[in-house]
């Protein structure tokens, strides 16, 4: 296989990897499980029957989504202090996966309200929520395509990223929650308010870590690709 | 469409949302259905190529860092 040039320079010390295989094959083993238990093992919800399963896959997105959004804060954060290219490598790819987890929720979200609800969508507070915290990331990805200089747009997209932030849990949580406890929603807070068969938590919390070492694999082999293409850019 | 007529009652009232305890996460041990047999078998399926194409991704990264 040809090897690029702009990989091939990369120095050993900064050479990013995807995940050991065992951890890729563990991975593999617990998520496989988490669908079996999902749908056969742990208890189905009185109220939500069939429905059940999708809070295993749902739940896990949203949260690990806006740990991915919080993380590219962090990141932003860090390069705006070091001024350290690398940092702002680790924030987009925060972002872009962070972004890409909310966009499941939404749809696995859309699913189970087509479900509960009777339909796909019905902008309750909860749904509108997600769809602006969507868009506020969207605009973080045009802003940085629209700057030419990488620096620049290192040093924008840390700022909007860390304003952004802010909004993250508002949106995902807080403000939704507090909707919902006035009765103005019909999203569930059962995990919130400690609510949840001890046995659908435990699959919830397990199936929530296998998605984060999803996130992780996905994260470091998006890494490792900006990095290259950081490489490219220099060459260029 | 089983959780409007919660919220309408508590929009009306302005109690707590009534589908708490309904929702209540006490477990139903309703028999399974050949529908979430097949969601299932679907959802494994995702699982699988996901699976499949990350390794794919991750062994080619790790062909052209060699």
């Amino acid at each position: 296989m040809a090897v690029h040039p702009s990989v091939a320079r990369a120095p050993a010390a900064t050479r990013p990897f995807g995940l050991p295989a065992p951890l890729q094959w563990l991975l593999f083993l617990v998520l496989s499980a988490v669908i079996y238990a999902a749908f056969f093992v742990v208890p189905q919800a009185i109220g939500l029957k069939e429905l059940t399963p999708i809070l295993y896959f749902h739940v896990p997105m949203a949260w690990n989504g806006m740990i991915g959004l919080l993380l590219a804060a962090v990141y932003s954060g860090l390069y705006l202090k070091r001024r350290d290219l690398q940092w702002d490598t680790k924030a987009v790819a925060a972002a872009e996966l962070g972004l890409l987890y909310c966009v499941l929720a939404t749809v696995t979200g859309a699913m189970w309200a087509r479900g509960a609800w009777g339909v796909w969508w019905n902008w309750d507070p909860k749904q509108s929520a997600i769809v602006v915290l969507i868009l506020l990331y969207g605009a973080y990805f045009a802003l940085r395509g629209s700057v030419e200089t990488r620096d620049s747009r290192a040093a924008l997209s840390a700022v909007y990223a860390l304003v952004a932030a802010v909004t993250v849990p508002l949106l995902m949580h807080i403000i939704p929650y507090y909707i919902e406890r006035m009765g103005l929603s019909l999203h569930p807070y059962t995990v919130t308010r400690g609510e949840m068969d001890p046995r659908m938590l435990a699959l919830l919390l397990t199936s929530s870590v296998a998605f984060l070492g999803l996130y992780v694999w996905m994260f470091r082999l998006r890494v490792a690709v900006g990095r290259a293409e950081d490489r490219r850019e220099e060459a260029e | 469409m089983t959780w409007l007529p919660w919220a309408a009652a508590t929009a009306v009232s302005g109690a707590a949302p009534p589908y708490h305890d309904v929702a209540r996460m006490a477990g139903d041990s309703s028999p399974r259905t050949l529908n979430m047999l097949l969601v299932a078998g679907v959802t494994f399926i995702i699982w699988l190529g996901v699976f499949l194409y990350m390794r794919r991704l991750d062994a080619k990264i790790k062909d052209l860092q060699a």
